[in-house]
């Protein structure tokens, strides 16, 4: 078996045709002109291979032999690795993994086992990695650890402005506090409840790391019956019980691996991507089903109607119309539609 | 069937320098060229399907191997590119090693989690996270070596017959150029910073060379302010009109269709400066006596990236090799190279021995971040 190649000595950008073939012991054999040469197998190294694309031979004396014939370099290769064991056994991890690269790009069937590969593990890592992982990192992180995070945030938020103190009277707070204090010893959480004036936030609720919960004046101001705001805070104190902000970053970091897999992105912009800490401020759909749950259970338990809740989104909707997407609790809460069928 | 166009490409750079091709299955002839003026092209002879194949081979053992076959990935997808992009009768070359990447890599990694770590912690002011700041601070110092070395590593694994880029670039300079100038440009409310990113891209072209052959980039930094009025002009005149358009479109369109009503002028802005400034920038770049000349059109970049974005959400992300062939071929496309010598008559640089390769790639750390 002859490959042709064109040889490039590595000193300027002429090349010369030459001849390729396997030579007893292991050895490489290349016809450059009149001359015929023989390499140890030791002293060849030669590129894996992409898709049909020309890959090149390089020899110890730094030269490039660059091939087209894909096929026969890989029987070359196999040819000389079998020749000389002892030689390729240095090389036996890299040509392992060249060889399952290989193996999936090669044809139709690669690509349906790499397609499988890479959808079975987004969906295993979904379905069950992210909450197996989520408890893991629950367990793992001390609740101490959780306060100072969530009150950071809210002293930022403060900060900018964004929070102001609240107008509400101070007999209103208490009454709402004493309701807050009973979920929260029911449900069995650490957590404080706050309120605050956010006129770009719209009405509102938040639960962030370490439990406290903050109620903007007009989500207290919406509501037609201080059941309809305990149903809130039931839910709110839901995320709390199940720490979902916790769960939310371990989630986060997960998309990164997996954007970082599929797009490749330079690490210079991966350390551009700092993950937001706003993301505390609104849960995946899954984590407001589990805080739904937990609110139901609660209301239910207390004799109190469950749709206070619908009740209340109905009221934010009919009272912002089409621009409540923007801000309000029901840009990180499901539409109503959606939640009435629960 | 994609794989077509191989078996042995054969070039003849005819008289009037544009190239020919021809499929055969004979040897490649020996080939010669007689410097002359006139343009020639780099032809891109990949086929999407069969990057695709890599691609997603890659996504799959990258996700298996939780990122540590990162390295292989991206050795390989550079390499199915270059090796596809013909100048005459050869293609280009990506010659580093994966392993020799993966400890640089996995150091980057850690040293990107730390950060993160450190952001979840960090008290924040007025919004900003103090450690995450911080870090990126610390992180200043270490910047001019990190740029040197990153593109030292990808110019020096591409080669062209076997005759390699190389970049020797100063730390010092890369210093000025980088955190210095980062500063600088902060400091002068934004207004010096198309002199800036001029200068650093003198420096970053004029330390580049192939082989012996020196890179230079001539001329001055006012295509560059042109760039940036041009796409302060672009947000200024169109942001205005089309938060308009997306307000009305709300109801019809729901939030994310606003959202790309409202992104589409920050992205034709965006495309705006990068085709500007990389059309001088290369028009502009000689290499030896060689010169070259980049016309590619604002326009058809912005439909490139607008529709490949619509393509890509719509194929769950399955169109991203596509995406990428489409725009790397329009680039070639409207890339022109004016010999001014023998294209066999480059000289490699015996410094950079290429005996040492071996040695190199086996048991070098390789910086690798771009």
């Amino acid at each position: 078996m002859k490959i042709h190649a064109e040889l490039y000595d590595g000193s300027v950008t002429r090349g010369r045709p030459v001849v390729l073939s396997a030579a007893p012991g292991g050895r490489l054999r290349i016809e450059d002109g009149g001359t015929i040469r023989e390499h140890a197998y030791a002293e060849v190294r030669i590129a894996a291979r992409i898709a049909d694309v020309p890959r090149r031979v390089t020899l110890a004396d730094g030269s490039g032999c660059i091939a087209t014939d894909n096929d026969a370099i890989d029987a070359l290769d196999v040819a000389l690795a079998r020749a000389a064991p002892v030689q390729a056994r240095g090389r036996r991890f890299r040509r392992g993994v060249d060889r399952l690269a290989r193996l999936l790009d090669r044809n139709a069937l690669g690509v349906a086992i790499a397609l499988t590969v890479s959808v079975g593990i987004l969906f295993a890592a979904s379905r069950l990695g992210a909450p197996a992982l989520g408890t893991a990192i629950v367990s793992a992180v001390p609740p101490e650890a959780d306060a100072p995070i969530g009150q950071q945030l809210v002293d930022a938020l403060d900060q900018i402005r964004l929070f102001q103190p609240t107008a509400l009277a101070p007999e209103r707070q208490d009454s709402l506090r004493r309701a807050f204090d009973d979920i929260r010893d029911d449900l069995g959480v650490d957590a404080r409840l706050e309120f605050r004036q956010a006129k770009l936030l719209g009405p509102n609720a938040f639960a962030v790391a370490g439990g406290t919960v903050i109620l903007t004046d007009a989500i207290v101001e919406i509501a037609a019956h201080d059941e309809e705001l305990i149903a809130v805070l039931a839910h709110e104190l839901g995320h709390v019980r199940e720490r979902h902000w916790l769960r939310m970053v371990a989630q986060s970091a997960a998309i990164v691996v997996i954007w970082t897999a599929v797009t490749d992105p330079s690490l210079a912009t991966l350390a551009g991507v700092a993950p937001s800490r706003l993301l505390e401020l609104s849960y995946s759909r899954e984590f407001e089903r589990e805080a739904d749950e937990i609110a139901f259970d609660y209301l239910t338990r207390k004799g109190i109607r469950p749709t206070r809740l619908q009740d209340l989104l109905k009221r934010i909707t009919a009272s912002c119309g089409q621009h409540c997407d923007q801000a309000s609790w029901l840009s990180s809460h499901p539409p109503v539609e959606e939640r009435r069928r629960d | 069937m994609p794989t077509a166009h191989r078996g042995a490409p054969v070039g003849r750079i005819d008289e009037a320098f544009s190239v020919q091709w021809s499929v055969t299955d004979s040897p490649p002839p020996p080939r010669s060229a007689a410097a002359k003026e006139g343009p020639s092209q780099l032809v891109f002879y990949g086929d999407g399907w069969e990057y695709f194949r890599v691609w997603i081979a890659n996504v799959a053992l990258t996700l298996a191997t939780l990122g540590l076959y990162s390295p292989w990935a991206k050795v390989r997808t550079r390499r199915y590119l270059y090796a596809s992009t013909y100048f005459g009768n050869e293609s280009f070359d990506f010659t580093a090693d994966p392993v020799s990447m993966l400890p640089g890599r996995l150091i980057a990694v850690a040293l990107i989690a730390t950060l993160w770590v450190a952001d979840l912690f960090s008290p924040l002011v007025y919004g900003f996270s103090l450690y995450y700041f911080a870090g990126l601070l610390a992180f200043a110092p270490i910047l001019p070596w990190v740029v040197v070395r990153a593109r030292s590593f990808n110019l020096r694994h591409t080669r062209w017959r076997n005759v390699a880029f190389a970049f020797h670039g100063s730390y010092r300079d890369a210093a000025l150029w980088y955190p210095l100038a980062i500063v600088a440009g902060f400091a002068s409310l934004g207004l010096a910073w198309p002199w800036l990113r001029w200068r650093r891209e003198e420096y970053l072209t004029n330390n580049s060379s192939f082989g012996l052959t020196q890179c230079r980039l001539v001329g001055d930094s006012g295509a560059y302010y042109g760039a940036y009025a041009g796409s302060a002009g672009i947000v200024i005149g169109l942001m205005l009109p089309f938060a308009y358009i997306a307000g009305r479109a709300l109801p019809s369109v729901g939030t994310l269709g606003t959202t790309l009503i409202m992104f589409a002028p920050v992205l034709l802005a965006s495309v705006y400066i990068s085709v500007r400034i990389a059309n001088y920038r290369w028009s502009n770049t000689t290499l030896g006596g060689t010169r070259f000349r980049l016309r590619l059109s604002v326009t058809q970049m912005f439909w490139l990236y607008m529709s490949n974005m619509v393509l890509i959400a719509a194929t769950a992300g399955l169109f991203i090799p596509f995406a990428r062939l489409r725009v790397f071929r329009y680039r070639l496309s409207r890339f022109e190279v004016f010999l001014a010598q023998d294209v066999a008559t480059f000289e490699a640089d015996p410094a950079a021995s290429p005996s040492a390769l071996g040695a190199a790639i086996s048991d070098g750390f390789e910086i690798d971040v771009a």
